[in-house]
């Protein structure tokens, strides 16, 4: 682009150079007809007008190149240093800029390493101002962010309890009931034979109850009596503790559910 | 097929019948009023309409008494008049089964012994019922197995008792005396329910435990007993009983035992 710049300022050199009618300065210069003294610091002056004319045509169009270093990924506010009432941001490459009100800055977000070039484009009076922004976007760019994930469980269980309630190494399980109820729906886990055998197979040895909510367990070991007097917020309630972690809550309603439950913490 | 006892097979059993040690002596109402065990008001009956669906779930499941006896051998009350204690005695090891507790092996003559004072006499099941709600049950380990000596009743003896109490709810399932369709109504919904109960049968002379309620042929409904004459009785220790003979004349069910861990 800079390349487009300089055609561009050279083109403006041409037309201001052929917009010079020399007809009627030489003439002038030949009626005239000074020494050839004058004639030389005449046209030396001529020159050193000239080119400090197109020199500051030329600086006023491309004037304070910036060079910045951002990073991949990040949002950067970047000023300009030109003197406008009004400013247009022009971006050349894919990245986005966005100008805030005033147009004295603008936000920048590069995703991708790489060298990005900014034009600010302004005006003072009739002159047009112009400024070159080179963006050096070095380092790595943000990773991307997890998936949403597994959807959420239309059904949640609660959450596993730790510390297990209760202690010991092994799994152990304490399945609580009312004995008047048991012919109700949901109490077929208790008595199963599929549930005792994966028992028998999982548990440390006498490493499982099934009790009546008011058996007398004081003669049993304490481990199964503190398992009892936990809180229980319903009946039929399960109990289970693998000596790592554990879970407390309603008993599941069928055998297939509560074997599910129980190969959580006994495998 | 199971062993079925009814009034097609009963004459053809006799032997197997009545010649083991027996004992049951029926209820004395005026020693022991209908008043002396909680009333079944508050069990709510199953219907008979729905019998035969939850025998076939808890055969389909093996979630019966019969399934979580898990095969303990049958008490063997060895000759002596005491099948009322023995009774009551494995529904408590039923029980222990059915709580997960570990397996121990119960002793009836620690009961019966006491009650009668070491004698050989019969007596019903709501007796060692009583029994077992006030003191419990002694294992073999503690009581030596088939005797009636009451030198076995020390204070460890008692100690041990004290392990296998039964305890909440004594249900007299006969309080309605003469409605015996009830009373079977009622020994039906316990079994389904998993509820054990000692079973006294006046044509028998005997009385048993029973586990399950059975459906012999469609419609036809029995009650699987666990008696206390071995396994090699009848089935592995186990008959059916249907039709009048298995209507009882006594009974109460045992729903909670003590949890110990001998």
């Amino acid at each position: 682009m800079t390349d487009q710049i300089r055609e561009e300022v050279n083109a403006h050199r041409q037309r201001f150079e052929a917009s010079v009618d020399r007809s009627e300065v030489e003439p002038c210069l030949c009626r005239y007809k000074p020494s050839s003294a004058v004639v030389f610091v005449f046209d030396a002056l001529v020159f050193v007008m000239l080119s400090t004319v197109l020199l500051l045509i030329a600086t006023s169009v491309v004037r304070g190149d910036q060079e910045i270093t951002v990073k991949p990924g990040r949002l950067k506010k970047i000023e300009t240093t030109l003197t406008s009432k009004k400013f247009v941001w022009k971006s050349v490459g894919d990245y986005d800029c966005l100008p805030d009100s005033s147009g004295k800055s603008a936000i920048v977000l590069f995703p991708l390493p790489g060298e990005f070039t900014l034009l600010v484009i302004g005006a003072k009076a009739d002159e047009p101002l112009l400024e070159t922004i080179t963006i050096k976007v070095e380092g790595e760019a943000p990773k991307p962010p997890p998936g949403p994930g597994p959807k959420p469980d239309p059904d949640p269980k609660p959450d596993p309890v730790n510390p297990p309630p209760i202690p010991g190494d092994g799994l152990r399980v304490l399945m609580v009931y009312e004995t008047s109820k048991t012919n109700e729906p949901g109490h077929l886990p208790l008595f199963s034979k599929t549930i005792r055998d994966y028992l028998d197979a999982k548990c440390v040895a006498a490493g499982y109850r099934i009790f009546d909510k008011d058996i007398d367990a004081s003669r049993d070991n304490k481990i199964w009596q503190d398992a009892l007097k936990r809180p229980r917020t319903q009946i039929p309630w399960i109990v289970i503790s693998n000596g790592k972690t554990g879970f407390e809550g309603p008993l599941p309603e069928t055998v297939p559910e509560t074997l599910e439950l129980l190969k959580k913490f006994g495998g | 097929m199971p062993h079925i006892i009814d009034d097609e097979t009963f004459f053809g059993l006799t032997d197997q019948l009545f010649t083991h040690a027996r004992g049951l002596v029926p209820r004395d109402y005026n020693l022991y009023p209908a008043e002396m065990f909680a009333p079944p008001s508050e069990m709510p009956l199953i219907p008979q309409s729905e019998w035969s669906a939850r025998i076939k779930e808890m055969t389909e499941t093996q979630s019966r008494l019969s399934d979580i006896r898990r095969g303990f051998p049958s008490l063997d009350q060895n000759g002596h008049g005491y099948c009322w204690a023995y009774s009551t005695g494995a529904c408590t090891m039923l029980l222990r089964n059915l709580n997960g507790l570990p397996y121990v092996r119960l002793n009836p003559h620690s009961v019966a012994a006491i009650i009668k004072g070491g004698k050989d006499e019969g007596g019903w099941c709501g007796l060692s019922a009583q029994f077992l709600r006030e003191h419990g049950i002694a294992s073999e380990a503690v009581w030596p197995k088939h005797s009636r000596s009451l030198a076995n009743d020390t204070p460890a003896a008692r100690a041990n008792m004290a392990l296998h109490k039964c305890t909440e709810d004594w249900v007299d399932l006969t309080r309605a005396v003469y409605d015996q369709t009830l009373t079977f109504a009622q020994v039906a919904t316990c079994l389904l329910n998993r509820i054990p109960c000692a079973l006294d049968f006046h044509w028998w002379g005997h009385s048993v435990c029973g586990m399950d309620l059975v459906e012999v042929e469609p419609g036809s409904f029995g009650i699987r007993i666990l008696n206390s004459w071995t396994d090699n009785w009848g089935e592995k220790g186990t008959s059916v009983l249907r039709g009048t003979q298995a209507q009882p004349n006594g009974a109460v069910a045992l729903r909670v035992t003590t949890a110990s861990t001998e």
